[in-house]
């Protein structure tokens, strides 16, 4: 069940209305209900599977609580091997055997371990870090551990933001399942426009770029350097725009409801240094690998080999969180090593005083070397293998102007995807989020907003990307 | 009054939800919502490809008639499997001299027959007729095509008929999951003739715009012609221009021979076989290397049966036998197509 789907829309009006209709104390119920009927749309037998790491974590959350010393580590880390054996299991098993099979065709001319064929079930890395960031909470007494069943079912269930987050955090999210919501007008138009904000960044910038990319990325062999360099460029905001438009449904959604989800992007392509991109891409996820490795390994206050060490880990693991592929490994590391090297240059400019002068042309310098970095990086992420980002690099290296653009774009289509990418940017950069008060103004964007989103966008029931992971 | 108001508003997004994901309750409303104010859909009328790209220069309304014929008595049974070539459009009164008439549509199990045998008092006729683009999908499996007519000698009339494909529907799928649930709901939400001014927007916009349309509509501006994707550009089976060799020929004759053999066996007095070629093998085949799947398999000797080759047929004058936003023939092709056959009934 898309966010994008008709039946997504008749699911969310029926659960919503449900939901302010009944008594506060079936709400739970309700919505855990409504949670599995969402999970169950995509792979039913799934949901077993994410029931066993329910009742695990709960368990170990209970027991953690109630015990000290040792015991209590051994609780969480009980409850941390269950939860990543399972994404081992899902998401790495193949990856790992094919790996180990390489090795042992040239080793021993034989096969070590058979492949499994099993589909990865959706958003898999999401509930399994959220759930993660729970027993560690309670591991760390910030949380209570939750005795009502329900409500930490729900809190890993919790259907907006089920399969592609944003992570919550139980001190955030639990609590709001105790509290009485009441149907609030400003809380429905804001979230309904960040609804269709979303929606309108999927299906009108997102999947009209995704032509392009997609189209470029899959006959490399007669692409000229510029086009893929048009086309990774368009990928940039693809992927952005899949994204946060996701985020924005989910929150949205919540919105409506009467939650406040996380905030997950915050114009990241504004970002002035890589450090601060990672402050405002996926926050729910960078501030999780903030909270739950980087700072546990030592943080900031270590040497500064030690630090960069610790960069290279979150980075490399990172990356592999999103996928088990190399590309996502080097992917992650080329962000360490570039976010490594400008903390090493900010230092040595600081020790001999260089200082450059904070005016427009500098922040505007700084900002575009940021998203250059931003978008060679991506090449990485949305290339099927290093072969192929090889490729892509070597053609890109011998890019000239005079190169043809060919994305199956006609003139048109490509100015208006540059104008969409245009509009983009200068909403995020602005406008940040309607405001609702107004009640024409709030007609008048709906309306607007629909209307966009029916005549300029593709409906092609293209999942969403973050949804692999 | 609130309360009341959003309880309404619950039941009926409910109903909205199970119409949509129940099948049954999907066919029943298709069919009973023709002609109806209102509910009319808006596509009826309406060429299928016009349908899928809503681009407003191919909004032509399309209308089929058979003349009705006056028989004589006679010993005939017809006996016509087909596809949707046919099957709404040809009855018992547009066919010659016939006493009983029986159509079974492919790959439609609910117009399957079983029966215990044919009547042998009669003169039993089949008429096969299978749209080019199913050919090679299909023809070369023999269960296929001999599943339409099941003869059972110790079946009952009244009993519910055996399940050809064996699996069934998973109670999650049946009730909550059906995959097709979007374009379901899309239906009963917005196919209504209402909302086809906002599509013809649309549509016009992309393809005038960017064009672009959908991924399985082709356009043939030098013709003037929409074309289904998938016979000229698509996978092995639908595709005119996809390479066929001797070898695929000589096992699809072979296993339409067996077919015919089974039928025969059965009792049935003629077979005629016949492929509706795909527009675009007639119309402009020059858009690709055209197979000669028709003409191959129509070659003299080759399938035991009497043929009615459609494809000499519209050769000619090809345009004039098909509509230009649809994957069928127009009613010109329709009749010319019956003719034919009345006139080999007759003689």
């Amino acid at each position: 069940m898309l966010f994008n789907s008709l039946q997504f829309l008749i699911y969310f009006l029926f659960v919503t209305t449900c939901y302010f209709a009944i008594p506060h104390k079936y709400r739970v119920l309700l919505l855990l209900i409504a949670s599995c009927f969402f999970y169950m749309s995509f792979i039913p037998v799934y949901l077993f599977i994410l029931g066993g790491s329910i009742v695990v974590d709960y368990i170990a959350g209970i027991a953690i609580e109630k015990s000290s010393g040792a015991k209590r580590k051994s609780f969480l880390i009980l409850s941390l091997a269950a939860n990543i054996g399972v994404l081992t299991v899902f998401k790495y098993y193949n990856f790992i055997a094919e790996n180990i099979n390489l090795i042992s065709i040239a080793a021993f001319n034989s096969r070590a371990l058979e492949t499994l064929k099993i589909l990865l079930p959706i958003g898999l890395s999401f509930h399994t870090f959220q759930a993660m960031s729970y027993t560690i909470e309670v591991y760390r007494s910030n949380q209570k551990a939750e005795k009502n069943f329900g409500v930490y079912a729900l809190y890993v269930l919790f259907y907006p933001q089920l399969v592609a987050g944003p992570i919550e955090r139980p001190q955030n999210l639990i609590h709001q399942f105790y509290d009485e919501h009441t149907f609030n007008i400003e809380r429905f138009k804001s979230g309904l426009t960040l609804m269709l904000i979303g929606l309108f960044k999927k299906v009108v910038i997102a999947d009209r770029l995704s032509i392009a990319v997609d189209y470029s990325y899959s006959n490399l062999n007669q692409q000229s350097g510029l086009s893929l360099a048009v086309a990774t460029f368009f990928y940039c905001f693809q992927i952005y725009c899949d994204f946060s438009g996701y985020s924005d449904m989910a929150i949205g959604a919540a919105r409506i409801m009467g939650f406040d989800l996380m905030k997950n992007f915050n114009a990241p392509y504004f970002s002035k240094n890589l450090s601060e991109f990672w402050k405002r891409w996926h926050i729910s996820l960078s501030t999780w690998f903030k909270d739950y490795l980087y700072i546990p390994l030592g943080g900031n206050r270590v040497s500064s080999f030690r630090k960069f060490f610790n960069l290279f880990i979150v980075f490399a693991l990172s990356g592999l969180w999103h996928g088990a592929n190399y590309t996502f490994i080097v992917w992650g590391v080329m962000h360490a090593l570039l976010l490594g090297y400008s903390q090493l240059k900010s230092y040595a400019m600081k020790k001999s005083g260089i200082l450059f002068p904070v005016n427009k042309f500098t922040r505007l310098a700084s900002t575009t070397t940021t998203f250059i970095a931003v978008w060679l990086t991506w090449i990485l992420f949305r290339s099927p293998s290093i072969t192929e980002a090889r490729i892509i690099f070597s053609t890109l290296f011998r890019l000239e102007l005079s190169d043809t653009i060919d994305l199956m774009l006609n003139k048109t289509e490509l100015i208006f995807c540059f104008l969409l990418i245009a509009m983009l940017v200068a909403y995020d950069h602005y406008i940040k989020e309607l405001k609702t008060t107004n009640t024409k103004l709030f007609i008048a964007s709906t309306i607007l907003l629909i209307a966009f989103c029916y005549f300029l966008g593709v409906f092609n029931h293209k999942q969403f990307i973050y949804f692999q992971f | 009054m609130k309360k009341v108001c959003s309880y309404l508003f619950l039941i009926l997004t409910v109903a909205i939800y199970y119409c949509s994901n129940n099948s049954s309750i999907i066919e029943y409303y298709s069919e009973y919502r023709i002609g109806k104010p209102f509910i009319s859909p808006g596509h009826r009328g309406l060429g299928d490809l016009y349908n899928m790209c809503f681009i407003s220069e191919f909004n032509t309304s399309i209308e089929y008639a058979l003349p009705e014929i006056k028989s004589k008595k006679s010993d005939i049974d017809l006996y016509v499997i087909c596809d949707s070539y046919l099957m709404s459009h040809l009855k018992k009164e547009n066919v010659a001299n016939i006493d009983s008439f029986f159509k079974m549509k492919w790959w439609d199990e609910s117009t399957y027959k079983t029966i215990k045998g044919l009547n042998k008092n009669k003169h039993n006729i089949l008429v096969i007729e299978m749209s080019e683009r199913f050919v090679r999908g299909n023809c070369n499996n023999y269960s296929t095509l001999t599943n339409p007519i099941l003869f059972d000698s110790t079946f009952q009339e009244g009993k519910t008929k055996i399940s050809l494909d064996g699996e069934e529907k998973s109670f999650l799928e049946k009730h909550f999951f059906n995959p097709n649930i979007n374009s379901n709901l899309e239906m009963n939400l917005f196919d209504y003739t209402l909302f086809y001014p906002l599509k013809e927007i649309k549509g016009n916009l992309n393809y005038h715009w960017f064009n672009r349309i959908p991924e399985d509509v082709y356009i043939d501006k030098e013709n003037y012609f929409l074309y289904y994707k998938p016979t000229l550009l698509g996978e092995q089976n639908m595709n005119s221009f996809f390479p066929i060799d001797s070898s695929e020929i000589d096992n699809i004759t072979c296993t339409l021979n067996r077919a015919f053999s089974y039928y025969r066996n059965h009792g049935f007095n003629e077979i005629y076989f016949s492929i509706i070629p795909n527009p675009v093998s007639v119309i402009n085949p020059g858009l690709g290397v055209y197979n000669k799947l028709i003409p191959q398999l129509m070659r003299e000797g080759q399938l035991h049966c009497k043929k009615i080759d459609a494809y000499l047929l519209f050769i000619k004058n090809a345009k004039s036998y098909y509509i230009n936003s649809d994957t069928h023939w127009n009613s010109s092709g329709l009749n010319k197509w019956v003719r034919t056959l009345n006139d080999s009934l007759t003689k």
